[in-house]
């Protein structure tokens, strides 16, 4: 409670009105008495100033209602032994939505939810949190069971993946310290370690699933650098701009059907079959001078997840690689005089590519007239300056002058990752060129990423290309010294390969992500789910981010000038693998055991001081009126 | 305003048992009647002996006395007059505050003593005091016109103001008073003066005055009644904004009465006051008898 609430002191000022009023009232007031007879002499003495005030019931009703509706302003709270307070923690990520002809586990999860709402006991109180996003769905620990069920009768999954520890935190924290159970409904398996306090149903099953697990643009950089240098692009597709990554999760083969709705053009379609577990890249060939929404559908069999199966890639929007003729930004940063010379040499071959030096000691030398944007692809053998590059970088490592060479035979290519796509062409490489410095990946500074190449020398597996991707962001650690052999075309391959994927970066927001609507003028700004709900949101002017993009489909855009419209996918790996899933539940290891004091529970008086106003008035109201009765 | 309700026959029936009370035949009073008082009279009901004189009559020897004592004793029985009793009932608008209990109060007990001096076979006759032309019943001396003067009572509302002294100068001329019993009925909240003057205008008639206050407890009391604003006098229309302690306005009014107690005991008038909290039945059967008003 406040007791210097600024409302509650503001509302204690009516009670002098109040009085005022009722003296006034009783002044005014005519009584007919019998005879002023008896009164003869003190009639004659002259009144004196009333000096106490004549009231009756109504005063005291009415002065009670004041002092209540004061107290309430106040916001009192009752300090008693605590009930039982139980964070429950609802699983809504997008996995919850999965099934194959029965209900989903959201739904046998919420139907859990209301049981147990039903059976708690009247004190206990529950705060819920929805794990995806992360949203406290109570402010405060709740008792009431309508209110209870009617936040969960509301409750939906949503399209984008969740966390259960994150949520657990935002729990404890909206709790106000560490709850005495935790219940988590998710359809992750219960975690390794997990405290007695916590119960995790888990309502998750194997289910069959394919997914697309990630789309690329694939423009060829030039023509001299592909496989055979025949003027063949890779894999036999020559019109071939979008590299489409589907993934089966389940333990049996799935014949799937990928098709691509093209605007004003003939839909594309590929059948293929995966194996179990088996991830594909398969390249859909578009005709050239394609601009608009490209829609990528999945169909198959037995499939657990629909929001997985489909994408749309916008193409021809500005960028620096949206079309065939635009031209691809490259910065190039290195200490080294050889190493510059020779990457310039190479990105001078392909003509797509406009990059230009970036040096402390000498300023930037545009060569092909453009400037160094903000997201240009940087090249540098820098580790600082890589993990400070906002955009897309690769890093090439230093290497002693030095170095023995190595024999490097039979490369090896990490088949999961998006990258071998471009990498497949090197599968039988014999050269010999120069290994990285340590065969210890963790050792080398700047190096990040998983290895998604290797070369075998000297019967030992020696990491040549690390790949990367954090929020669209793209990044490649070449271990390999182009100093060493700078005319090798195995080399050459995987430099422009990997330059390839670093430029085919996401072209599109997976949900979760903000979406960027460009200049709004200040405004009200109607924003259009894809779930038909409207928002308004008050813009002060500029770029105009929406952040709560939980579903997958359209989002428009409507303020001054113009309307813009953006699409949302849904491109989550971990979430459509429902056949394998690991926890992400954890224990707060800065989670307190609960003392006595905090122990003690807060229950607001507000209601209740209002509703014994309300009885308090109709009194009133009963009494006046009685009285007006009988005064009749 | 609702009517005087009846009053109930298993009552009037328990009043039967009482008499008005006479202290002193006055003049007006007429012989022969049946009220029996404590005077040597004709009557058949026995009263005392007394030693015989020469002169007294030889016919009122108790020759049995003298055979035993051997000495002349004479009977002496008790005179029987028959009273006049006009029950006189303040009817003016302070009878109507502070609640209209009182005057039906006021009624009832005028009802009672009426119906007590018909079962004691006087005359009796209900007259109220109030604005207008005087309204009297006609004298009844028998148990059947009671029911007359219930209904009567039936169509009287208190309201307006009369002068007590300039009413009781009229009255006692068109009504013609003389002797018997005045029963007055106030709640004598008028001038001190003019309860005076009503007063010795009766007691010039030789009127053996009985006066009954009637009284709520509210207004011996008024710090209760008066809950502040402008008093206003149900008579003369008289505004005054009251701002005084309580213990003033009661001492005011105990001073009131006291005042008319005291003019009452100096003229030989019985004064009660009867409040409106003590039962009719009790101040009947009780406080009247103590205070002589009845036995």
């Amino acid at each position: 409670m406040h007791l210097l609430s600024p409302l509650a002191l503001a509302w204690l000022c009516s009670i002098p009105a109040l009085i005022w009023l009722w003296r006034y009232a009783t002044s005014r007031r005519q009584i007919r008495i019998p005879s002023l007879v008896p009164f003869e002499r003190l009639l004659r003495r002259a009144p004196t100033h009333r000096t106490r005030l004549l009231v009756n019931w109504l005063f005291w009703l009415q002065l009670a209602c004041l002092l209540l509706a004061a107290l309430a302003l106040a916001e009192p709270v009752l300090v008693g032994h605590s009930a039982r307070t139980t964070l429950v923690i609802i699983d809504t990520s997008a996995s919850m939505q999965a099934s194959v002809g029965g209900p989903s586990a959201f739904g046998r999860a919420k139907q859990e939810l209301l049981t147990r709402i039903a059976r708690k006991e009247p004190h206990e109180r529950m705060v819920l949190v929805a794990s995806a996003p992360v949203t406290p769905l109570t402010r405060e620990p709740l008792s009431d069971e309508v209110q209870l069920r009617g936040l969960v009768q509301r409750l939906s999954p949503s399209d984008v993946g969740g966390n259960l520890a994150l949520a657990g935190r935002i729990g404890r924290a909206v709790v106000g310290r560490e709850p005495d159970a935790i219940l988590i409904l998710t359809d992750e398996p219960p975690p390794l370690h997990a405290d007695s306090a916590v119960e995790v149903r888990s309502f998750g099953s194997a289910l069959p699933n394919v997914a697309i697990v990630g789309a690329d643009l694939s423009d060829p950089l030039c023509v001299p650098a592909t496989a055979s240098e025949t003027g063949e692009p890779p894999n036999g597709h020559p019109s071939a701009r979008l590299l489409v990554t589907v993934q089966n999760f389940s333990d049996e083969e799935q014949p799937l059907r990928l098709s691509a709705r093209v605007p004003d053009a003939q839909d594309v379609a590929h059948t293929l079959t995966l194996l179990p577990q088996q991830r594909e890249t398969i390249p859909v060939s578009l005709p050239g001078g394609i601009e608009g929404p490209v829609t990528i559908r999945v169909e198959t069999a037995r499939d657990a997840l629909a929001v997985d199966n489909q994408l749309i890639v916008s193409l021809a929007r500005e960028g620096r690689s949206g079309g065939a003729g635009q031209q691809i930004p490259v910065v190039l940063a290195s200490e080294r005089p050889e190493v510059s010379q020779v990457i310039g040499r190479w990105l001078d071959a392909c003509p797509r590519i406009a990059w230009h030096v970036m040096d402390a000691t000498n300023p930037p030398t545009p060569r092909s007239g453009a400037d160094a944007p903000a997201d240009s692809i940087l090249i540098t053998d820098q580790a600082e300056l890589a993990a400070s590059w906002p955009s897309t970088s690769m890093m090439i490592a230093q290497h002693s002058s030095g170095s023995p060479r190595l024999t490097l035979t039979h490369w090896l290519i990490d088949s999961s990752h998006p990258i071998t796509s471009y990498l497949e062409p090197l599968e039988s490489v014999v050269t010999a060129l120069a290994p990285p410095p340590q065969s210890s990946v963790g050792g080398l500074v700047g190096a990040s990423g998983e290895p998604v190449l290797w070369a075998v020398s000297e019967d030992r597996k020696v990491p040549l290309v690390l790949a990367s991707e954090r929020q669209g962001t793209r990044r490649v650690t070449f271990l390999l010294d182009p100093t060493a052999t700078p005319n090798s075309v195995p080399l050459t391959l995987v430099f422009f390969n990997s330059l390839r994927w670093l430029a085919g970066s996401r072209r599109f927001t997976v949900t979760g992500e903000p979406l960027t609507f460009g200049f709004v003028e200040p405004g009200r700004v109607r924003i259009e789910r894809p779930d038909g709900a409207v928002e308004w949101r008050d813009h002060p002017g500029g770029i105009f981010r929406y952040e709560a993009t939980d579903r997958t489909g359209r989002y428009r855009v409507e303020g001054p000038p113009r309307a813009i419209e953006r699409t949302v996918n849904f491109v989550h790996p971990i979430e459509s693998n429902t056949m394998t899933r690991s926890s992400t539940w954890s224990a707060d290891p800065s989670a307190e055991p609960t003392t006595d004091a905090e122990a003690s529970a807060r229950y607001p008086m507000v209601h209740w001081l209002l509703r014994l106003m309300l009885i308090i008035l109709v009194v009133e109201w009963w009494l006046y009126s009685r009285k007006g009765r009988h005064e009749t | 305003m609702p009517a005087i309700t009846p009053l109930d026959p298993a009552f009037l029936s328990r009043l039967e048992t009482l008499r008005l009370a006479a202290r002193r035949i006055q003049w007006g009073a007429r012989l022969g009647g049946r009220f029996p008082i404590n005077r040597r009279g004709s009557s058949v009901e026995f009263a005392d002996y007394a030693q015989y004189a020469p002169g007294d009559d030889i016919r009122s020897i108790d020759w049995n006395l003298y055979a035993r004592l051997d000495r002349l004793f004479v009977k002496l029985y008790k005179e029987e007059i028959e009273l006049s009793v006009e029950v006189v009932i303040d009817a003016t608008a302070s009878m109507g505050l502070p609640t209209r209990e009182k005057f039906a109060r006021a009624t009832h007990l005028g009802l009672c003593l009426a119906y007590i001096g018909l079962a004691g076979r006087h005359q009796v006759r209900l007259s109220w005091m109030r604005p207008g032309g005087l309204s009297a019943t006609s004298w009844c001396t028998r148990r059947v016109a009671f029911d007359r003067l219930e209904r009567f009572t039936q169509d009287v509302v208190p309201g307006g103001q009369v002068t007590m002294g300039e009413w009781a100068r009229r009255a006692v001329a068109a009504l013609r008073m003389h002797g018997g019993q005045v029963m007055w009925l106030s709640d004598c909240l008028t001038p001190p003066a003019e309860f005076f003057r009503a007063m010795h205008l009766l007691m010039i008639k030789r009127l053996e005055i009985r006066v009954i206050q009637v009284l709520s407890p509210e207004e011996l009391q008024p710090a209760h009644l008066f809950r502040g604003g402008v008093l206003v006098d149900s008579e003369t229309g008289r505004t005054h904004e009251l701002n005084y302690h309580p213990d003033e306005l009661a001492r005011a009014v105990g001073e009131h009465n006291e005042q008319l107690d005291r003019f009452c005991k100096r003229n030989g008038i019985l004064f009660v006051q009867h409040r409106l909290d003590e039962p009719l039945e009790t101040f009947l059967l009780k406080t009247l008898t103590a205070r002589g008003v009845l036995e």
